[in-house]
């Protein structure tokens, strides 16, 4: 069933929609640049807040999904010209759920921080097997030459990002979504009440990792030339981390309320202060943790519950 | 009345970790429409024989059949799924949803799952049954520790299970408490097949059980009605150290 606030939520979210994907219409191209970075993390911040976000499983590997999606976008214009351009999205976005299939059976039994450090060692491994094949094939790296421009990945990004809050939101209304929450509260009690926690934690992991290899499968164009450093950079996982945390991951909207300054931010230091964005990262994601760490979306709801009670009791 | 059979089996069930022997081939059975007490001094494995029961530990040796359904190997989701459901010794709520979505979490994916729509209603009859009654949208943060207990048990009840594990339920209760709590248990006995009470609360055993089993260093000592049981010079030197009551 859906409710009437529900309804006049769709419609909201439909009209702002139809705004943003007229951006590249009115806007200056560095607008849509910064959009282009914005929907693009938008989709991965929220992704991968639908499984991290309730069940506390800090992921520290969707570098890993985002590089082999690139690779999935590169080697196919390389060598399967012939397929059209959105089957390798929908091949990257397959290669990502079973990459993260298989990364979930072995890795979802560990809890706490040895889950942390393993996705972050799986995706440094990955870039490693890589760069070592590709120096074995005596290639540095693979030109993306596509006829697509920012506008057209702004679009596709677009589209990703309705897709994973329709994913999101079906998930949360669901009696997945409660067993998530009862999960990251307390596994045993999860277990106890009949919930296969296992099977559960894989298959919602194969969300966030498909969707970000479809990110990187997307992004790949915009690159012209990809090599794993840029495809698989660590940097991408804490970032992702970092935006998530700071809107906070108890609503689904909170990735897009902590992309979106992180985003802009970001674009200031790093015209501003080149050498020092990954010093400054790391000050970022200690005053978030310290200081809000609920996130922009905590301090919201906590705001909305006094002033709501202040309006009924007083 | 209809006659009682045999519901729940354990057979020679040892669990070791490392060098010790936590339980020692324990065997009894739990027949249905009883209320079978699990009894012993600290350390003797009551807590160990129940999380084997439930599925939080795996056995070492032995066999556990509920109704011929063998639960040997089973994982704690499975058995939960076939009727047995339980409380925990240290309560266990999950603190960030409310008293309500505690309950309803043993009602969408337990024994009989219910659908959201009939998840509500049950969740708001056991609430009544339990004695919280308009206490659903309260945090667990903000519960008596009787209460608590009560939104730990309304969590096992709405599943409908056929075994119910209670784990030191009536620990901690001052005396008024322990009453009440004596008498939700005894409301139990029509809606389980069968209780397994394990309880330090020698009056609670009285009034409670039909039969029960004694441990002392994970074997079983004694077994039987409850006033005999507790009768025999064994048991009174192991476990009540010759000072009943």
């Amino acid at each position: 069933m859906i409710s009437s606030g529900e309804i006049r939520n769709f419609l909201i979210y439909g009209v702002l929609l139809a705004l943003v994907a007229t951006l590249p219409f009115w806007g200056q191209d560095y607008w849509l640049t910064i959009g282009v970075t914005i929907a693009s993390f938008a989709a991965m911040v929220t992704s991968w807040s639908i499984f991290s976000g309730p069940t506390h499983y800090i992921s520290l590997s969707t570098a890993a999904f985002f590089g082999v999606g690139s690779y999935t976008t590169a080697l196919g214009i390389e060598y399967f010209p012939e397929l059209p351009y959105w089957t390798l999205l929908v091949i990257a976005g397959g290669l990502g759920a079973v990459m993260a299939l298989l990364v979930g059976l072995t890795t979802l039994r560990l809890s706490g921080v040895y889950f942390v450090i393993f996705t972050l060692g799986l995706a440094e491994l990955i870039r490693q097997v890589v760069t070592w094949l590709q120096n074995w094939s005596g290639q540095k790296g693979l030109y993306v030459l596509t006829d697509l421009g920012d506008r057209e990945i702004y679009w596709q990004f677009l589209g990703l990002c309705v897709l994973v809050y329709i994913v999101g939101w079906l998930i949360q209304r669901s009696k997945v979504g409660l067993a998530l929450r009862v999960i990251g509260d307390d596994e045993e009690v999860a277990k106890h009440a009949g919930i296969h926690s296992a099977r559960l934690k894989v298959l919602l992991f194969m969300i966030p990792g498909a969707v970000a290899a479809v990110a990187g499968a997307i992004l790949a164009p915009r690159y012209i030339y990809i090599e794993p450093m840029l495809a698989f950079t660590p940097l991408l996982s804490f970032q992702v981390v970092i935006m998530a945390l700071l809107g906070g991951t108890g609503r689904l909207w909170g990735g897009l309320i902590g992309v979106i300054p992180f985003v802009l931010v970001w674009e200031a230091i790093a015209i501003s202060l080149p050498n020092q964005t990954t010093l400054l990262l790391g000050v970022a994601f200690l005053v978030i943790v310290y200081f809000i760490p609920k996130g922009f979306v905590g301090i919201l709801l906590d705001l909305r519950r006094r002033l709501m009670s202040g309006g009924r009791e007083g | 009345m209809s006659a009682t059979h045999n519901l729940l089996t354990l057979d020679s069930i040892t669990k070791r970790f490392g060098g010790l022997v936590a339980v020692n081939t324990l065997s009894f059975e739990v027949e249905s429409k009883s209320v079978h007490g699990l009894i012993g001094p600290n350390g003797s494995g009551k807590s160990t024989t129940l999380n084997l029961l439930s599925g939080a530990l795996a056995l070492s040796s032995g066999e556990i059949t509920l109704d011929h359904s063998r639960l040997t190997n089973l994982s704690a989701h499975q058995i939960s799924k076939l009727g047995i459901s339980r409380t925990f010794q240290l309560v266990r709520l999950l603190p960030s949803l409310t008293v309500a979505e505690n309950v309803m979490v043993g009602g969408l994916f337990g024994h009989r799952p219910y659908g959201f729509r009939d998840a509500d209603r049950a969740v708001s009859a056991v609430l009544d049954r339990v004695g919280l009654g308009g206490k659903g949208g309260l945090m667990p943060g903000q519960l008596t520790y009787i209460d608590t207990k009560r939104v730990e048990l309304a969590r096992a009840l709405i599943s409908q299970p056929r075994v119910l594990l209670l784990d030191e339920w009536l620990a901690g209760l001052n005396p008024t408490e322990l009453e009440a709590g004596i008498a939700l248990i005894a409301s139990l006995r029509e809606e389980c097949e069968a209780i397994i009470v394990v309880e330090h609360v020698m009056e609670a055993i009285r009034s409670l059980c039909d039969r029960c089993v004694v441990m002392a260093s994970g074997s079983k000592i004694a077994e039987g009605d409850v006033e005999t049981v507790l009768n025999q010079p064994a048991v009174i030197e192991a476990y009540l150290g010759g000072d009943d009551d």
